[in-house]
């Protein structure tokens, strides 16, 4: 019976190559193996994102007048409301900090260089709409801390030189962030980013499929049978569940002793109240431009910050053009130290952001 | 003739603008000029006035003195035929002021809104019948509102702005060998001071509370009476004066000639109520009247009760959705529930001034059944927080087996 379905589906849809190419492809497992998995990690907690995400588009209303009630009746009425959306919020948190360790760990293993540029780059626009996902989805509960984090986030776009003023204008629906911005995120969130993501991750898997992954530093000059191999399946496939199961054994942990508060609602004539910080994962380009004199020389300091984050941005999206230098040397060793400097400086400010 | 006309009409619209309006320079007002080059004694007025209300408005130091303003020659201006008449007496104060203030015509040039009766009330008051009787020591109009720098009662500066009526009612009313001429208690404003009332005004500088005024009334002023004392308070407190107007107490009171409100929430010193003015401990006011086991004694005890009872409730709720919300569970629904029964406990106070149990006990029970309901929720939340635990602790196990089971089959595998 199982021998005359395969045959069935295989005489349409030849799935009998397919498999034979999973059988035959092989992951190197070399020293720091371990890093390899945190792509999969991502990946997984975007699996959990799409789903928790459409469960949760079934109650909820993106508009001022409902966004928080619908939220409110999620966590309270509906059945495993509160779980999925402590899941949602938990597992987005998560999700950037997996694509963080999984760029920095390609970036200390050198897996950004020649032939895989394009991965990279993929890779770091994906980065970029991960926290666009985050800053967008913030702002749908409707609640207090989300509305001025977004007007402080919308204000400091506002800057950006030419285009800044548009792009807000653009975003919020208006000069200020109202009602009418909330059903602009809400369709940013649930479509356009949805779209986009999915064809980076498609290109940047696809990347990663046809390329095969990344050796460890020292294996070109290893003899074919020093190198050692696991196969993609089972064995990686396998590892890769091993590491899923322990992430969602740790949501599920923080979903249930952490539940994320749905806090005051939004109210467009009150004050903003003390301590408005933005998300972890813009807190240290908050902080920096909290440390940047409001004036420097003619130049207003907060437009000389998000200049440096632009350039610095630009630069690390395009490491794999300009660093070209083969893995060991002096000049290698340089680009990674440099690249200990921006971790400690993310770090540090992230740490600074919420002690000061 | 019609050039005339024109002209003549013009000149009237002019010359009545002229004279309403703020712009006081092309007034002359040679008092002014010499009053501030002589002593400090006569040079006050001049300073003071250059500030006041009707000095701003073009009045000349003429308007209420008389003389003649035109000139510097002080014979001239004080001559007997300009109708001067020097510094006014106690008792003609309220007849001068009165001559602009009575007159509607007048008066609505600066303020069509204006009352013109100040001068009729003030005669009927406590101070204007003792004046009639020759007592120069009572309050006239230059006492509350000053005499040369007059300001208008919206100005933070005046002595009748709301926050500043108490003091000024106190310079006499807080002065002991003044108030024991008339056998007065002078301790008043420190009463009022410490009250809800004077807190809120004096403090907080909420004037949606009462200063003296507001009850005495300010012209017309007269302490209020056994009748009428009920209608003052009843103005900003609506439902427990109609309360009161329909319960048998309020008849009660009216023959034994008893201060319907003052009884209870005393006058000056009307103090926060709490629920244990009407316990039958101590405390309690129902029991100055009462003796025990009598039917004010039990209606008391049984109002207090309800009270009480739903006070209890209440915290208890309070408690149980506290403990879930600490632990981080939703409880927005159980919140609205307590607000709900705090609502019930309010119009259960209320309801006090009907002085009938049953109709107390009637309005808590809606609040005693939100309050239930909140603490039911609050439970059930404690529940799922518990029953989450238990299935986390499940999953988790579950999980881990599983994350075992992997780990030694890839080992398995790959040995």
């Amino acid at each position: 019976m199982k021998e005359h379905l395969f045959q069935w589906i295989d005489q349409r849809f030849e799935i009998g190559a397919f498999i034979e190419f999973l059988k035959k492809k092989r992951v190197p497992h070399g020293k720091g193996w371990y890093w390899y998995y945190f792509g999969g990690v991502a990946l997984f907690l975007f699996i959990i994102q799409v789903v928790t995400g459409i469960l949760l588009l079934l109650y909820y209303k993106a508009s001022a007048d409902s966004a928080f009630e619908s939220i409110r009746f999620i966590m309270s009425q509906v059945e495993f409301g509160w779980l999925i959306r402590s899941l949602h919020t938990w597992s987005a948190n998560l999700m950037l900090l997996a694509i963080f360790i999984h760029m920095f760990s390609v970036f200390f293993l050198g897996a950004y260089k020649k032939p895989r540029e394009l991965t990279w780059v993929t890779g770091f626009f994906l980065l970029l709409l991960a926290m666009f996902f985050g800053f967008s989805g913030y702002l749908l509960p409707w609640n207090e801390l989300s509305y001025f984090a977004t007007k402080v986030g919308t204000d400091i776009i506002g800057v950006i030189p030419v285009v800044g003023k548009g792009v807000m204008t653009l975003l919020r629906g208006s000069e200020e962030v109202t009602g009418a911005t909330l059903p602009r995120f809400y369709g940013i969130h649930v479509a356009v980013l949805p779209i986009l993501f999915f064809i980076l991750l498609s290109a940047h898997l696809l990347f990663i499929q046809i390329q095969g992954m990344h050796e460890p530093k020292g294996w070109d000059k290893l003899s074919e049978e020093k190198k050692i191999y696991i196969p993609f399946f089972p064995n990686f496939i396998l590892r890769d569940l091993l590491l899923w199961l322990i992430v969602l054994n740790i949501l599920a942990f923080l979903a249930v002793f952490f539940p994320w508060e749905l806090g005051e609602k939004a109210n467009l004539f009150a004050s903003a109240p003390a301590g408005i910080k933005p998300e972890w994962y813009f807190m240290f380009m908050f902080e920096t431009l909290k440390f940047i004199p409001a004036k420097v020389w003619v130049i207003d300091g907060e437009l000389l910050g998000i200049l440096a984050f632009g350039i610095g941005g630009l630069v690390w999206l395009l490491i794999p053009f300009i660093d070209k230098t083969e893995e060991g040397t002096v000049r290698s060793r340089t680009v990674k130290i440099g690249g200990l400097f921006v971790v400690a400086f993310i770090v540090i400010m992230t740490a600074l952001g919420y002690l000061l | 003739m019609m050039w005339f006309v024109l002209f003549f009409m013009l000149h009237f619209v002019f010359s009545e603008v002229a004279m309403a309006s703020d712009d006081n320079e092309s007034v002359v007002n040679e008092c002014l000029s010499c009053h501030i080059e002589l002593d400090d004694e006569l040079a006050a007025p001049a300073e003071l006035f250059s500030n006041d209300i009707h000095f701003q408005l073009g009045f000349t130091c003429a308007d209420c003195h008389g003389g003649d303003p035109t000139t510097d020659d002080f014979d001239e201006a004080k001559d007997e035929e300009t109708g001067f008449i020097g510094v006014p007496g106690a008792v003609d104060i309220p007849g001068l002021c009165g001559e602009c203030h009575n007159d509607p015509t007048l008066m609505r040039r600066f303020n069509p809104n204006i009352p013109v009766d100040q001068e009729t009330k003030y005669w009927t008051s406590q101070h204007g019948i003792s004046l009639k009787k020759g007592n120069t020591s009572v309050a006239t109009c230059s006492s509350c509102h000053g005499i040369h720098g007059i300001l208008p009662k919206s100005d933070a500066r005046s002595k009748v702005y709301p926050k500043n009526v108490a003091a000024t009612c106190n310079n006499c009313h807080g002065y002991k060998p003044l108030m024991d001429q008339f056998g007065l208690s002078d301790d008043n404003y420190e009463d009022y001071a410490e009250s809800v009332h004077g807190i809120a005004v004096l403090k907080r500088g909420d004037f949606s509370a009462p200063t003296c005024n507001d009850c005495h009334g300010n012209h017309g002023a007269m302490p209020p009476d056994a009748v009428s004392i009920k209608m003052v308070c009843g103005n900003c407190h609506v439902n427990n004066f109609n309360l009161f107007r329909k319960s048998k107490m309020s008849r009660i009171f009216e023959m034994r000639g008893l201060h319907g409100c003052e009884v209870c929430h005393s006058n000056h010193r009307i103090l926060h109520p709490t629920d244990e003015k009407i316990s039958v401990d101590e405390g309690g006011v129902c029991m100055k009247c009462h003796r025990t086991g009598d039917k004010g004694y039990t209606e008391a005890q049984s109002m207090y009760s309800t009270l009480i009872g739903l006070k209890k409730t209440i915290s208890e709720a309070r408690q149980s959705v506290s403990k879930a919300e600490i632990r981080g569970m939703d409880v927005g629904e159980a919140l609205f529930d307590i607000q709900s029964a705090n609502d019930a406990l309010i119009r259960s106070r209320t309801m006090i001034h009907t002085f009938d149990s049953k109709e107390v006990k009637q309005t808590a029970q809606p609040g005693r059944e939100f309050a239930l309901k909140a603490k039911q929720k609050g439970e059930e939340a404690l529940l799922e927080y518990m029953t989450r635990r238990v299935w986390l602790g499940t999953s988790t196990f579950f999980i881990t087996f599983l994350v075992i089971v992997l780990f030694v089959y890839i080992k398995k595998i790959e040995r």
